[in-house]
């Protein structure tokens, strides 16, 4: 048996921030998650070093939502970013007294990657919103999620908003041999909201089930008690049509770094309406 | 001759030869109805049966006639032989929705309506969601979502190519987006760009230029993409919603389908549904909205507040309704009367729909009758203008005084007018109907009818036993112990005491029950079984005595001879007259002190009361006439020479009508003759200018209040009043008032004329001309000629007097 390694210990979940919709469902998702666990809600709003040198470029010029083309003036980008990161102050402050949360905010001027790497590895959870992380591995400027996962922070993506995690806690467990992680932060979540806990076993036929939830149930806390749904690893549409059939409060995934995300990752990631949280596995 | 006292069997009418034979009222058949109502009856009918316009009805009597009781037994007989009226509802008008639409249903469907809507709507709010849930559509809906992120990732995607490839990055801005040349993975910095050879910034310019441009044609697209993509879920919605709706307005559909305007009605909500099938879709919450300072609805709230629209508002359910409906309106407000929309707050602001219309008992009463008090329907602003538009109009319009008059701006509503048929019926006092019909020239066009009430009915053998039955009836529906017959007797006797009159018994239902209760109350007391005589009088006694501490104050006033009143001896120029206090609802009479001077003077009587502006204008009417009495009978062959002054003594208050009026000229005439008056008499009664005592109000009050004061001084048989023959009829005395004449202690006499009066005053025979011209000697009216003649004589000898001094002093100068 084996003995489950120590979580992170900061008891901090970080929202990075920007002037979007989706930043702001973001928050939400991680105000929700912080008061289960009850962490500290950390926002984090990068001003964009690269966008401060564009506005220095002597051509700089914008193309604006409505089509219009106008200069940009630096003077007025440094106050409108200002704007920006006041509201994204004002909306994580309403979020964390609203769910009575302690609460840090702060606006980093620099590389957005280098930001969230920083700041990740002094945070046990990085959440952002559900539209960057459908996109990261196709963005060209890096990701989030992504700089998120590799300094091993769990990364949650945003979903559909509740008021509290009532429902399920549901945690994807898709190879037999990996998950623990995955499978300790789910125990954790619905010990401390006390929720059920629901394993989907997303696994390959030859796997041995025993095995596995011999496994996962060594690695839950005491008075956690999981329920299993078996499901056909030869037919994801299933996965997706329980996710989405199912009512969960959060959705949990192990991400492994020396493997590639599976493709239906991002179909969940996109399609799915429950808040989905990345955990890095190590093994 | 002299006048004779009255018998003591004149003084207090008894009904008992004209009773019909019982012991007590069990043996009395009960029987419900008001009796001695005929006309007012017929007119009722003759309202209720009239279907035109205009013939509304006002009930007019004293309260306590049985104005109401008559009616209700009246109109809940008729109104169970009539039709029940439809019921009304108020749907939403999805046209023009401040003008709610007003539906006719038959009779107990309006509830109907309402329920199968509501049926309807909790079946879509099942059978919608699941279907928006379900594989097909969320299949078809991902692929408009996902067409659409395609083609927008497509064309974002290709110009994000297109710039990589020349080494440029596309970037988001506060406002939008922006490009920027790269090196490296980072955004060029300036000092870089400015090193760059001319050709090369060129270069990248251009490029940057030809890549907003791109954006710029992009963006323009975005909008209609998007508007094209809402068409689409729109129209995906649309047919995957139509049969759910369609299926679910079935059954209503089948249920009204001979009911033309309802299936409109359920067409447009059908149309409407399909329009706004997302309702039933619970939408996720923007988080901006959770962000806002200030409170905004939540997604329950918004599909609680969109559904209100698909409801019924039931305006007038007759499903219990046996008949026509007959409403009694006791607070007749103009809200209360027409309806009212009411409002309700909502985030700060004050909104409102057609389902907060709420029905008036106008709409209640539709197709029946209205029962209103006048009075209280006058006192109430816009009420009575109201009704009369609304009865004019034969349509029921809800509006408040406060739009009306442009008062407050608060969206409201239009509902539509509700056809009426409808028969108002007003309850009030005779003046109320007599100043509308002068007033409101609109009154006798809209209230055709009156019904009439009598206060009294005919005492005689007929009318004796229904007003026996009504006595039994009222002790049974009150629940009070039956009465002996003794009881009735007097509960009669006391009847025609209230109407003042002993040929009548007083039809004021109200309180001859009030002292049925009273007596039941003191019958318990005394322990009896039944409700006898004594506890009729206890009671009687009992209420005057909760009143009468005016009366009691005034007495003493007399017994201890604070107020002159003089109960004996006689007097010259003096007299006891009598007058009524009224005090709430009790009455009692009390004697006044009337003196006269006289002087020299023109003929002319001066009326002290009426100078201070003390006096009423009928006081001061039987001051002239008494003045007239006298001209007439004493100055047609010589200028009156006198001067006389007339007064109330001790009265402080104004004085009022004419019952005085003989006692006025007993008075003068005493005064004149120097004759003096026996002052154990009081004497009331008007006086017509030949002489005759006419009739006056309050003769038993009158007779009672000169009784109290001489019995409290010791009754001597000398003392009595003097009544207008005319009033002996209606003398009702109290029993110790009847018991003092029959003894010979108290006397009661009438007089038709003042020389009957004048004689029995002052013991002299008054006088009759003879044929030479003159008044007998030893007369009193022979004394009065010559006092006025000699007084004549000494204002002529005066004149001449001053005449010759005049003359003198003229031959003098």
């Amino acid at each position: 048996m084996t003995e489950p390694a120590s979580p992170r210990v900061f008891s901090r979940i970080l929202v990075a921030l920007d002037s979007t919709q989706a930043s702001r469902s973001a928050l939400e998702s991680a105000a929700l998650l912080a008061e289960a666990l009850q962490y500290e809600l950390v926002g984090l709003f990068v001003e964009d070093s690269d966008l401060v040198a564009l506005a220095s470029l002597p051509f700089s010029r914008e193309v604006r939502r409505s089509g219009a083309i106008r200069d940009i003036d630096p003077t007025v980008l440094q106050r409108d970013v200002e704007a920006h990161a006041s509201a994204a102050r004002h909306a994580l402050r309403q979020a964390a007294v609203r769910r009575n949360l302690r609460w840090s905010f702060r606006s980093v001027r620099g590389d957005v990657d280098a930001v969230i790497t920083a700041a990740a590895a002094e945070v046990d959870i990085v959440c952002v919103s559900r539209r960057g992380a459908g996109r990261y591995r196709r963005a060209p400027m890096g990701s989030p999620a992504r700089v998120a996962l590799d300094r091993q922070a769990p990364v949650l993506v945003a979903g559909q908003l509740t008021d509290r995690i009532e429902k399920p806690v549901a945690v994807i467990i898709d190879q037999a041999e990996s998950g623990q992680a995955s499978v300790r932060l789910a125990g954790r979540i619905a010990a401390k909201a006390k929720t059920g806990l629901i394993v989907l076993e997303f696994l390959p036929l030859e796997a041995d089930i025993a095995e596995v939830r011999a496994r996962i149930e060594s690695e839950l806390p005491g008075g956690v008690t999981a329920r299993y749904v078996l499901l056909s690893r030869e037919d994801p549409c299933g996965l997706l049509d329980g996710l989405r059939r199912d009512d969960y409060s959060l959705v949990l995934y192990g991400v492994r770094a020396d493997q590639p995300s599976p493709a239906w990752l991002d179909y969940v990631a996109d399609a799915g309406d429950c808040p989905l949280l990345l955990v890095p596995e190590t093994g | 001759m002299p006048v004779a006292p009255l018998p003591p069997e004149a003084l207090r009418r008894n009904p008992s030869t004209l009773l019909p034979k019982f012991k007590s009222t069990e043996d009395v058949t009960a029987a419900s109805g008001v009796i001695g109502q005929d006309r007012a009856l017929a007119a009722i009918e003759f309202s209720a049966g009239m279907h035109h316009n205009g013939y509304n009805m006002f009930v007019m009597g004293p309260a306590g006639v049985g104005r109401h009781t008559l009616l209700a037994q009246f109109l809940e007989e008729k109104s169970k032989s009539e039709a029940t009226p439809p019921d009304w509802v108020y749907v939403h008008n999805f046209q023009v929705p401040h003008q709610p639409n007003a539906l006719e249903l038959p009779t107990g469907r309006g509830t109907e309506l309402k329920r199968r809507m509501e049926d309807m709507i909790e079946e879509l709010n099942s059978s919608i969601p699941s279907i928006f849930e379900s594989d097909e559509y969320r299949t078809r809906r991902n692929a408009i979502q996902t067409e659409m992120e395609q083609r927008h990732e497509t064309v974002f995607e290709s110009l994000r190519k297109k710039a990589v490839a020349q080494d440029i990055v596309m970037m988001q801005t506060p406002q939008g987006f922006a490009f920027a040349p790269v090196r490296e993975g980072e955004v060029m910095r300036p000092e870089v760009f400015q090193q760059l050879p001319d050709d090369e910034r060129k270069k990248i310019q251009d490029a940057i230029d030809e890549l907003q441009k791109e954006l710029q044609t992009i963006l323009e697209k975005l909008p209609r993409w998007d508007k094209e993509r809402r068409d689409a879920m729109r129209n995906l919605n649309r047919e995957v919603s139509q049969y759910a709706i369609a299926h679910a307005l079935e059954d209503v559909r089948a249920a009204f389908a001979d009911h033309a305007e309802c299936l409109k009605f359920l067409e447009d909500v059908q149309s409407n549904l399909i329009e706004n099938v997302d309702i039933f879709v619970e939408s996720e919450e923007p988080a901006a909205a959770r962000a806002l300072p200030f409170p905004v609805p939540d997604g329950a709230m918004r599909q609680s507040e969109a559904l209100r629209r698909y409801s019924v508002n039931v305006i007038v359910d007759n499903s219990k309704t046996r008949g026509a409906p007959v409403v009694r309106e006791d607070n007749p407000l103009l809200l209360y009367l027409v309806g009212r929309v009411e409002h309700k707050a909502q985030f700060g602001a004050l909104v409102t729909d057609f389902t907060l219309i709420k029905s008036g008992s106008i709409h209640r009463a539709n197709g029946g009758y209205l029962i209103m008090d006048v009075v209280k329907l006058l006192s109430q602003p816009f009420a009575w203008e109201t009704l009369k538009r609304t009865l004019r109009a034969q349509q029921v319009k809800i509006e408040t005084p406060a739009e009306a008059l442009g008062m407050i701006s608060t969206v409201s509503l239009e509902p539509e007018p509700i056809p009426l048929q409808l028969r108002v019926i007003l309850i009030g006092e005779r003046q109320h109907y007599y100043l509308l019909s002068q007033h409101d020239p609109d009154f006798a066009d809209l209230f055709k009818v009156v019904a009439d009430f009598n206060e009294t009915l005919v005492w005689d053998e007929a009318n004796m036993q229904r007003y026996v039955t009504l006595i039994a009836s009222i002790a049974r529906q009150q629940g009070l112990k039956p009465l002996t017959r003794d009881a009735v007797v007097l509960v009669i006797e006391q009847s025609a005491r209230i109407a003042d009159d002993a040929e009548r018994l007083s039809l004021l239902v109200g309180k001859i029950t009030d002292l049925l209760r009273e007596a039941d109350y003191w019958a318990g007391k005394n322990g009896h079984a039944m409700t006898s005589a004594a506890d009729i009088r206890q009671a009687i006694v009992a209420e005057e005595n909760r009143v009468d501490r005016i009366r009691d104050r005034a007495l003493e006033s007399i017994t201890r001879e604070i107020m002159l009143i003089d109960t004996d001896g006689a007097k010259v120029g003096q007299i006891n007259g009598l007058s009524v206090s009224e005090v709430g609802n009790f009455r009692f009479g009390r004697p006044t002190r009337i003196t006269a001077r006289i002087g020299l003077g023109a003929g002319k009587v001066v009326d002290i009361e009426r100078e201070v502006e003390l006096g009423g204008p009928l006081h001061s009417k039987g001051v002239l006439i008494l003045a007239g009495f006298i001209a007439a009978t004493f100055g047609a062959d010589m200028p009156l020479s006198l001067s006389a002054s007339l007064v109330f003594e001790q009265s402080y208050g104004g004085v009022d009508g004419d019952s005085a009026s003989s006692a006025e000229l007993y008075v003068l005439l005493s005064a004149i003759a120097e004759v003096p008056i026996k002052q154990s008499f009081a004497v009331t009664g008007s006086v017509n200018q030949h002489g005759e005592v006419q009739a006056i109000g309050g003769v038993n009050e009158k007779i009672e209040g000169f009784f109290d004061i001489c019995k409290s001084r010791g009754l001597t048989g000398e003392q009595g009043v003097m009544i207008p023959k005319a009033n002996t009829k209606h003398l009702v005395l109290r029993p110790d008032v009847v018991a003092a004449v029959a003894e010979k202690r108290f006397q009661i006499y009438p007089v038709a004329r003042i020389e009957e009066g004048i004689e029995l005053l002052t013991g002299m025979p008054a006088g009759k001309r003879g044929k030479n011209g003159e008044f007998p000697d030893g007369t009193i009216f022979r004394k009065v000629a010559d006092r006025l003649r000699e007084m004549t004589e000494v204002r002529q000898r005066f004149a001449r007097q001053r005449n010759s001094g005049e003359a003198g002093n003229d031959r003098a100068s």
